[in-house]
């Protein structure tokens, strides 16, 4: 999936489709009725032991929560699952802390690290 | 779009390697909060501080919690007082009352520092100056937060000698009116020259008169993300060195840019600069004089340490300029004594004097900074070594600083315990060889022959 150009541009256009017709029952939504939403990307890592369902309960917290996926990759650093997932979260039911919040608890239930960051602090960092 | 391998690189940094913002530090001016009674001016200034900054404690962690990037430090910076007081403060106990409401107002906002307590007078004192300079033992004494600074020199101006002087006296008074502390006044105390408005580092920060009425400031740190850079390159030749540092310089600047901009958005407030300073700290990881090591040094203070720090220096500054379009303050590395465990280390192991951290200051970011010296040392030596450290700046056209503490009871050998932030430190020896007849001589040394550029 990694490198795979169209579907990124795939997935990220259907996004920008999604964009133009902000819920105005959401509660960040109505803010921005009839402008068109911008993208807000957050990037998770899960870091850890292996286990069958990492994938479908940080899925399933995503979903529950309004977070939609753009991207997922995996590798393995020293004997360690990594995971990163690029998502949106400019639709987010809830305030961005305290999905992280939930995220990070979601993790401890099952022995693994998982961080929710903007993805800001990436791309500064790592784009001229 | 992001690739997995630099997102794991940048959470490497951050979790194991010590990256964090030092500090986000508001600046606000209080020239509009002067008047003729005290009372007035301390309630203006109260109410400045509240309305400005409430928000700021809470949006550092606002922003460290979304970025997953640790801020340690949110502080305010505040025009010198000396200035705002100069109307209405005929004696030092009323700069103290001052003093004592930046405090209660620090505390309220919950900024664990605030700098600002100052004076410029690189090239003479006015009354309140002096005044202001003379309170500085009790207001250190007093407060718990405010630190304080007076620049007594500067490149275009020359050097204030009478001002060299009295504050070899004033540090001396500050250690020994917080002598029960270890003298720890000191620690919050700095002597200047050619300080800049926008530093965003205590002991030295202030509000500068050429600034705007408030502005955010942001000191990056990461010393333990460079050294961790150089492990990997042990046996390259210089180009790679500098290419590494650099390369790691930016990386870390621009962390510090986002920051900073979110900081100034989320606030109202206009951005200021980023200080790309290499700021360490006593936790393990986080040297500067790692970084020296991992350069080829045995200890800092070995033959070739000056050259070094000149490399690592610079090197920062480049790789930092590319990563920000304002940067300031004293940007390049920070070779504290008390707060670098490596630093410490070396002055144990005998291998690093006062004399060669004097050189170092030369090509470093600022200047002799938390080093313990015995209790029983003179003023007048004192003031010959801020007089040293000055003249280097002013003939260097930089900022050097020095902020030294002679702890009343102590002797070479001993061990000052300042804890935080400010680390410990083994007492040093300073040359004990008199200079009073020439730190006695009033007036002020004229500025050097390259300063006049007009």
């Amino acid at each position: 999936m990694r490198g795979d150009s169209s579907f990124e541009r795939k997935k990220t256009f259907k996004n920008f489709r999604k964009s133009f017709t902000p819920s105005p029952f959401h509660p960040r939504g109505r803010r921005f009725y009839g402008i068109i939403q911008p993208m807000d990307k957050a990037v998770i890592t899960v870091v850890g032991k292996d286990t069958v369902g990492i994938l479908a309960r940080v899925c399933t917290y995503l979903a529950e929560n309004g977070v939609n996926i753009l991207d997922i990759s995996q590798t393995v650093v020293q004997d360690f699952f990594n995971m990163m997932m690029i998502v949106d979260v400019a639709g987010c039911a809830k305030p961005f802390d305290s999905f992280g919040m939930g995220l990070s608890q979601l993790g401890m239930n099952m022995g693994l690290k998982i961080r929710c960051q903007k993805a800001a602090i990436f791309e500064k960092m790592h784009r001229i | 779009m992001i690739n997995i391998s630099e997102v794991i690189e940048t959470n490497r940094m951050i979790q194991d390697e010590n990256l964090d913002v030092r500090t986000i530090t508001m600046g606000v001016s209080l020239l509009d909060c002067a008047d003729s009674r005290v009372d007035v001016v301390c309630g203006k200034i109260r109410e400045k501080l509240l309305r400005l900054a409430s928000k700021l404690v809470a949006t550092g962690e606002e922003i460290s919690r979304d970025f997953g990037i640790p801020i340690v430090n949110k502080r305010i910076s505040v025009t010198p007082i000396a200035l705002v007081g100069a109307a209405c403060c005929r004696a030092p106990e009323e700069y103290v009352e001052i003093a004592r409401t930046l405090d209660a107002a620090a505390a309220e906002l919950g900024v664990n520092f605030l700098g600002g307590y100052s004076a410029v007078v690189s090239k003479g004192m006015t009354a309140s100056d002096e005044l202001l300079i003379r309170s500085i033992p009790e207001a250190l004494a007093a407060t718990e937060r405010i630190c304080s600074s007076v620049n007594v020199g500067s490149t275009k101006a020359g050097l204030d000698m009478d001002a060299i002087r009295l504050m070899g006296e004033i540090v001396k008074a500050t250690a020994e009116r917080t002598a029960d502390r270890d003298s720890l006044g000191c620690a919050k105390l700095v002597v200047l020259c050619n300080a800049p408005d926008d530093n965003p580092f205590m002991a030295g920060a202030f509000h500068g008169v050429t600034e705007a009425d408030a502005v955010i400031n942001v000191g990056v740190s990461g010393p333990g993300v460079v050294k961790y850079a150089l492990e990997h390159i042990r046996e390259a030749d210089f180009e790679t060195l500098c290419e590494t540092i650099k390369k790691t310089a930016f990386k870390i600047t621009r962390v510090g840019q986002l920051v900073a901009q979110e900081a100034s958005r989320r606030l109202g407030v206009p951005f200021g600069i980023i200080d790309l300073s290499l700021a360490p700290t006593p936790a393990v990881g986080d040297s500067v004089a790692d970084i020296l090591k991992e350069i080829g040094l045995e200890h800092p203070g070995a033959p070739g340490t000056t050259a070094a720090l000149a490399l690592l220096n610079d090197q920062v500054k480049k790789g930092g300029v590319m990563a920000s379009s304002y940067v300031g303050g004293l940007s390049g590395a920070f070779i504290p004594v008390s707060e670098d465990q490596g630093m410490i280390d070396a002055v144990n192991a005998g291998a690093l004097t006062i004399e060669k951290l004097e050189a170092m200051t030369c090509v470093c970011s600022v200047g002799l900074d938390m080093i313990a010296i015995p209790g029983e040392t003179s003023a007048a030596s004192i003031a010959g070594l801020i007089a040293d450290e000055a003249a280097i700046g002013m003939v260097n056209q930089k900022t050097t600083a020095v902020r030294i503490i002679p702890v009343v009871g102590k002797g070479v050998g001993d061990r000052v315990e300042f804890g935080g932030l400010l680390g410990h430190a083994p007492v040093m020896p300073l040359n004990r060889f008199d200079c009073s007849r020439f730190v006695g001589r009033r007036g002020r040394i004229p500025a050097p022959i390259h300063s006049f550029k007009n």
